[in-house]
């Protein structure tokens, strides 16, 4: 990516999300006058979304001498935790609360360059269901069923 | 006074001062911990918070925020890597200091400075709060909604980024307040038909995402990082002639760093790097700044702790968070269900008085903390990266799905980290877009209300001397500096001429 871009690209985002989000604000029911307590439930966002394409473009205008500030490429750690990150939002949605948080822990801990087995079963597997047991003990936190939660709950 | 008698009265609770004293060690643990400080620590302790009675609650954040920054002194001149930005400052003097093998002096004279910074401070807290709470009293929702406009608007100066993008960040944050049921009206808004959002994007996983998750992934990138431990002697109290030293200095730091806490939105990092280098403007020996003179460390640990009890000023008082962890406490605040400001006095008359016996005796736990124990607690700073930060995600996700029970925060949370460190990347801070967030309900209730007092009529929000005072304060925030510099060209083009 090029310097100019990389400074630019971030703000260009900034406005198009404001953007679609002033955009979308019309898809808002508007009230009846008798109900409204100062403006339409939309004109607020709109506002908002209003300020911050302005402060994009005011954004845009400063960089138009913006120097190199292209960030450093990032390592091949930072990507597999994200790889990581998103399998376990993955499976926290479609499989099992606990089995998620054991794939978790030990995965990131893997992708840093842990290879002791005994840590990684302290990670992947005591160290969640402990956690597990005790907001369910200490706070009463009800975990969503799983094949593994249904062993606990039954 | 009687406050106060009622806050040492309520430290005859066993479980308080049980409390008090965990929450001081979790603190100190989180602050010398690598990349946790006491806002990552504050975010991951909230929804412990949430099961507790408001008071308690208050009491462990504020207890987290003291110690945790008082830490980050002992990692800064034991392995010259700040625990927390606050004590970045402290590296500069700390670390030379430690080299020569002088570590136990350099930890006393942070010890010594930090309790007595902090003590000022929350004796500051304890006058200025209700004194500014009782100003709040004649405030009508146009001082309101001016005072939180001006809240926002000292986003612009928060860390060394860009105004701009710090102000882009913080106008997210008041976007996605707008997220959920409108109260007011019952008219969706951004919810996508998703269930989940109706109640709107929660404190909690945000906070949680945007500085765990986000920390976890900035983590990722360092893991090359090598910390050496240098070795020490026991630490020790400063002798007189290093107390003579450093009065003069302390006394400064503590008033600085007391005042930069009460600005909405700096916190203690900026009340450090300010007091280091005034100390080191005002110090006959500037010159050995940075080679390990003990004037750098006291201005700066002073200041930092400080900033502590000046931050809680506004936040208590008024609603409007004096730096990011106190974002965060405010956050705790409005998740309980309790509005800061004037009538949280009213409503809850020993809140203050526990408050101020808390950080007492989280102060001056520090000084047992930092002669006994830091030795110990920089053992801690040797733990790999690689197993406490998937045990910090651990308690992260575990924090963000037992608030709401929702599988949906946790998603939240995992988004946000990624964003969050998108954000940290290119330069926007994600303090502004938490600070926004917290502030966003407030200010579009406060514009409003005053919108409908006014019968649509919202000019005449110019027309109330206190809103007009916010309001220009407002914009001497946001232009101040591009004022200033205007003149001062324009001038010495005229002095040219």
């Amino acid at each position: 990516m090029g310097t100019r871009l990389s400074t630019i690209l971030p703000l260009i985002a900034c406005a198009l999300i404001a953007g679609l989000a002033y955009g979308w604000s019309y898809t808002f029911k508007d009230v009846p006058p008798m109900l409204i307590r100062g403006f339409q439930p939309g004109a607020f966002p709109r506002l908002v979304a209003g300020i911050i394409i302005a402060l994009s473009l005011l954004g845009l205008w400063h960089a138009r001498h913006a120097g190199d500030d292209r960030p450093d490429a990032l390592p091949r750690e930072f990507h597999l935790s994200v790889l990581m990150l998103g399998l376990f939002g993955g499976l926290v949605l479609l499989g099992d609360f606990l089995f998620a948080l054991m794939i978790g822990c030990a995965g990131l801990a893997w992708c840093w360059g842990e290879r002791r087995l005994p840590v990684l079963l302290a990670l992947g597997l005591v160290a969640p269901v402990v956690v597990v047991l005790f907001f369910d003990a200490a706070f009463q936190v009800r975990f969503p069923r799983g094949f593994l939660i249904n062993l606990y709950y039954g | 006074m009687g406050d106060i008698l009622s806050g040492l009265l309520a430290l005859g609770d066993p479980k308080l001062l049980l409390l008090i004293v965990a929450t001081t060690l979790a603190g100190t643990v989180i602050g010398v911990l690598p990349g946790l400080n006491a806002t990552t620590g504050a975010a991951l302790m909230l929804p412990f918070t949430l099961t507790m009675d408001p008071i308690s609650a208050t009491v462990v954040l504020a207890t987290i925020y003291g110690s945790a920054t008082f830490a980050g002194a002992i990692t800064a001149i034991l392995i010259n890597t700040p625990g927390t930005s606050a004590s970045a400052t402290t590296c500069l003097d700390g670390y030379p200091l430690a080299l020569r093998g002088e570590a136990g002096r350099a930890l006393g004279v942070a010890t010594i400075a930090s309790t007595f910074g902090g003590l000022v401070s929350i004796g500051f807290l304890f006058v200025a709060a209700p004194l500014m709470a009782r100003l709040a009293y004649d405030f009508g929702p146009p001082e309101y909604f001016a005072l939180t406009l001006f809240g926002l608007s000292m986003l612009a100066t928060i860390g060394g980024g860009s105004a701009v993008r710090n102000l882009i960040a913080g106008a997210f944050g008041v976007l996605l307040a707008t997220v959920g049921v409108d109260l007011l009206t019952g008219v969706e808004r951004y919810t996508f038909g998703t269930h989940a959002l109706y109640d709107g994007i929660g404190f909690v996983p945000v906070m949680i995402g945007i500085f765990g998750i986000a920390e976890l992934l900035r983590q990722s990138t360092q893991l090359d990082q090598e910390r050496h431990l240098v070795a020490m002697s026991a630490v020790k109290l400063p002798g007189w002639a290093d107390i003579r030293r450093i009065r003069t200095t302390v006394l400064r730091s503590t008033g600085i760093g007391t005042f930069i806490g009460v600005l909405p939105a700096e916190g203690a990092t900026i009340a450090s790097m300010i007091s280091y280098n005034e100390a080191r403007r005002w110090s006959p020996n500037r010159d050995n700044f940075g080679n390990g003179e003990i004037e750098g460390i006291a201005a700066s640990e002073a200041a930092n702790n400080a900033a502590i009890g000046g931050s809680l000023v506004p936040t208590l008082a008024l609603g409007i968070p004096g730096s990011p962890t106190a974002a965060i406490i405010l956050a705790g605040l409005l998740t309980q269900g309790l509005q800061p400001g004037p009538m949280l006095f009213a409503e809850q008359g020993e809140f203050l008085g526990v408050i101020f016996a808390a950080l007492l005796v989280a102060n001056l736990l520090f000084i047992a903390v930092g002669l006994g124990g830091a030795p110990i607690f920089a053992r801690i700073t040797t733990i790999p990266v690689r197993i406490l930060w998937p045990l910090v995600f651990l308690f992260s996700i575990v924090g963000a799905y037992a608030i709401r029970q929702s599988q949906v925060d946790v998603i939240i949370a995992l988004a946000f980290g990624v964003i969050g460190h998108l954000m940290i990347r290119h330069g926007f801070s994600v303090v502004s877009l938490a600070i926004g967030l917290v502030l966003g309900a407030m200010v579009e209730q406060r514009l409003g209300q005053s919108v409908a007092m006014f019968r649509g009529e919202w000019w005449m929000l110019f027309t109330r001397p206190i809103a007009l005072t916010f309001f220009a304060l407002t914009l001497l925030a946001l232009f101040g500096a591009q004022a200033t510099h205007l003149i001062r060209k324009i001038t010495r083009k005229e002095i040219a001429s």
